[in-house]
């Protein structure tokens, strides 16, 4: 565990400049599928509206990164003729909160995005769990929450209404300018932070009531637990989770648009964590490094069919591979003792033949 | 006053469309437990017949036919791939989003991007006075989306196959035991429910552009009203569509759809949120 750390950490030494800067992309997703199997793996919650809070959160680090519209160049601003003078009540607001930073870093960022995110996500909680079934309804009410969350992203033009936010500055603007090595080594700072929680959480008493939560919610109201509490405070924070990855994704990718928003994002997203196997601590890592690869090298040569092939292969681990990646040991020692005991059953007969 | 009638007319229509679409939604996972999000997707099929056979069979012609041919590749598709999903709602939905993109995308390959139009089959407006017109083609669509419920419902209720049909709803296996052959009712209520979708694509087709990925819009409203009704509750349906169709419209005409959108859905969070006795616990 630790070699495979020191090996991420010097993985600058080994890769292009190009391929760094892929891989500090793909690693806000990593924390994005971390929040998505807090749910699914976790609590069998499936959320098709995961990608909202991404989003959401990468709005708030895009604008906070940004400054005023008058600090940086503002053509997106003046493009939208929300004026690039500044002075405005949503001006002051934004250059209020970006004021303190430590380093370039706005630190009221990373705060910011989780509490409205994880804020709003209660709110959503707060009706998901008054559902009979919660494993039915989540996953259509969370559909509502992405669809509604896109439209309304798409007509504010104050956060670039259909162009996007576009030209957002790296974290790591100040500390080490330009340098894609520095946006993956401050990104992976924060995967690992966010593993290291996952991993203690997922071993403690508070992780095995989550994960029993979602396995037998019945029981556990009889046993005198407040289920519907404890799952709506975890689903505010996974969508919390979610509101980081994207203020991490906001400052690697320099963009942020409402598409991050909607269904099919946040679908790719559940894709991942099946791909790598959701309940498995290493399954959204693996997922999410796995289907990335395999879309880059694929992506160019199959341009609009790769999503054809993403709904084929959504399917295919439905029915073929429900438990991933990370699960593909287990899924092979099954069959493996499945074949040994008839081949046991066989030598049996046999030996009772002879 | 010229509002009221506005207000009205677009939200019963809008209800109308959302009836049939969640009719096959509500029946398909009554019956079989798939939670199928794909709905959409056959919404937007029945509107690209309408699209492309409307001109050689006449648009009554391809209205007919559209329910047919979506039923059928309805048909198709539960028997590769949906009858693998089975009472399993959680499995069913992430396959079923699958075969939503497989669906989207091969239509994308085949028809391109571009949006289509098709001509209204009833061209004739009835002057409401007040300097405003209403399109027939509103009302008739409403006629025809109550006729195919009314069919629905009462072919279920009446007829012997309506019948085993519902006992498949109450309990698959001792409906088995008693005889009924499970795999034949599952397949003809997967082929009736995306046959609803598909002619409420077929009805909409002329009212709004069609295009690959229309079908979302659809499965929303459509799930919506499914979940305020209760999975699996057919009865609920038509109050509940109503009931959204009219807010929708009460707030789309003076102000925009997209206020409409926000409005209902925060509205339908409440809803769930404050009701007393929460969403009864949905059958499997």
């Amino acid at each position: 565990m630790i070699a495979a750390l020191a090996l991420a950490f010097s993985l600058p030494l080994f890769l292009s400049d190009y391929a760094i800067g892929l891989v500090a992309l793909w690693l806000p997703l990593v924390v994005l599928a971390i929040s998505i199997d807090l749910l699914w793996g976790e609590n069998r919650i499936v959320s098709f509206g995961q990608g909202a809070f991404f989003a959401g959160g990468g709005y708030v680090a895009g604008l906070l990164l940004k400054g005023p519209a008058a600090d940086t160049t503002g053509v997106n601003y003046e493009l939208l003729g929300t004026g690039g003078g500044g002075g405005s009540t949503f001006d002051e607001v934004i250059k209020a909160l970006s004021s303190p930073s430590i380093a370039g870093i706005p630190i009221l960022v990373f705060p910011l995005a989780i509490l409205a995110c994880g804020l709003i996500g209660w709110l959503v909680g707060a009706a998901v769990f008054r559902t009979g079934s919660v494993e039915i309804y989540a996953p259509l009410i969370t559909l509502g929450v992405g669809v509604v969350a896109g439209t309304v992203f798409l007509s504010i033009p104050e956060i670039g209404g259909s162009n996007g936010l576009s030209g957002i500055p790296a974290y790591t603007r100040e500390l080490a300018p330009g340098s894609q090595s520095a946006i993956y080594l401050f990104n992976l700072i924060w995967v690992s932070v966010v593993y290291l929680g996952y991993w203690l959480f997922r071993s403690s008493r508070l992780g095995r009531l989550w994960r029993a939560s979602g396995d037998d919610p019945v029981r556990l109201e009889a046993l005198g637990v407040p289920v519907r509490r404890l799952r709506g405070a975890g689903f505010a924070v996974s969508c919390g989770l979610a509101g980081l990855a994207g203020a991490l994704y906001a400052g690697s990718a320099g963009f942020v648009s409402a598409e991050l928003a909607g269904v099919i994002f946040s679908v790719q997203a559940l894709i991942w964590v099946a791909v790598g196997g959701p309940g498995l601590l290493f399954g959204p890592l693996l997922g999410v490094m796995a289907i990335k690869l395999g879309e880059n090298f694929l992506s160019e040569r199959l341009q609009e069919s790769w999503q054809l092939l993403l709904g084929l292969l959504l399917i295919a681990v439905v029915l073929v591979a429900p438990k991933g990646l990370a699960g593909l040991p287990a899924t092979v020692r099954e069959l493996i003792g499945r074949l040994s005991q008839i081949e046991g059953k066989t030598s049996q007969i046999e030996a009772r033949r002879t | 006053m010229a509002t009221l009638v506005q207000i009205l007319a677009q939200g019963l229509s809008i209800s109308a469309v959302l009836l049939l679409s969640a009719l096959g939604l509500s029946i398909i996972y009554g019956v079989m437990g798939v939670v199928n999000l794909a709905h959409g997707e056959f919404v937007m099929l029945g509107a690209y017949v309408m699209v492309l056979l409307s001109a050689a069979l006449s648009p009554w012609g391809a209205i007919l036919v559209a329910p047919v041919v979506v039923g059928a590749i309805g048909l198709l598709v539960d028997r590769t791939l949906i009858r693998w999903l089975y009472h399993e709602p959680v499995k069913s939905m992430l396959g079923t989003f699958g075969l939503a993109l497989v669906i989207r995308q091969l239509v994308l390959l085949v028809e391109g991007p571009d949006l289509r139009y098709v001509g209204l089959p009833l061209t004739a407006s009835i002057p409401l006075g007040f300097g405003e017109e209403l399109p027939v083609w509103r009302v008739a669509l409403i006629g025809f989306a109550g006729l195919a419920t009314v069919i629905v419902a009462v072919w279920l209720i009446r007829s012997d196959f309506g019948l085993r049909v519902r006992t498949a709803t109450m309990d698959s296996e001792i409906a088995q035991s008693l005889g009924i052959n499970i795999s034949l009712v599952n397949a003809a209520s997967f082929a009736i429910g995306t046959a609803a979708a598909g002619l409420a694509g077929a009805l909409i087709a002329p009212l709004y552009s069609v295009y690959p990925g229309m079908g979302t819009t659809y499965l929303v409203g459509a799930f919506l009203v499914v979940v305020l009704a209760g999975l699996g509750d057919i009865r609920g349906l038509a109050t509940w569509a109503v009931g959204i169709g009219l807010v929708t419209a009460a707030v789309a005409v003076p102000a925009n759809d997209l206020l409409a959108q926000v409005v209902v859905w925060c509205l339908a969070l409440a809803i769930v949120a404050l009701r007393r006795d929460s969403l009864l616990p949905a059958r499997v």
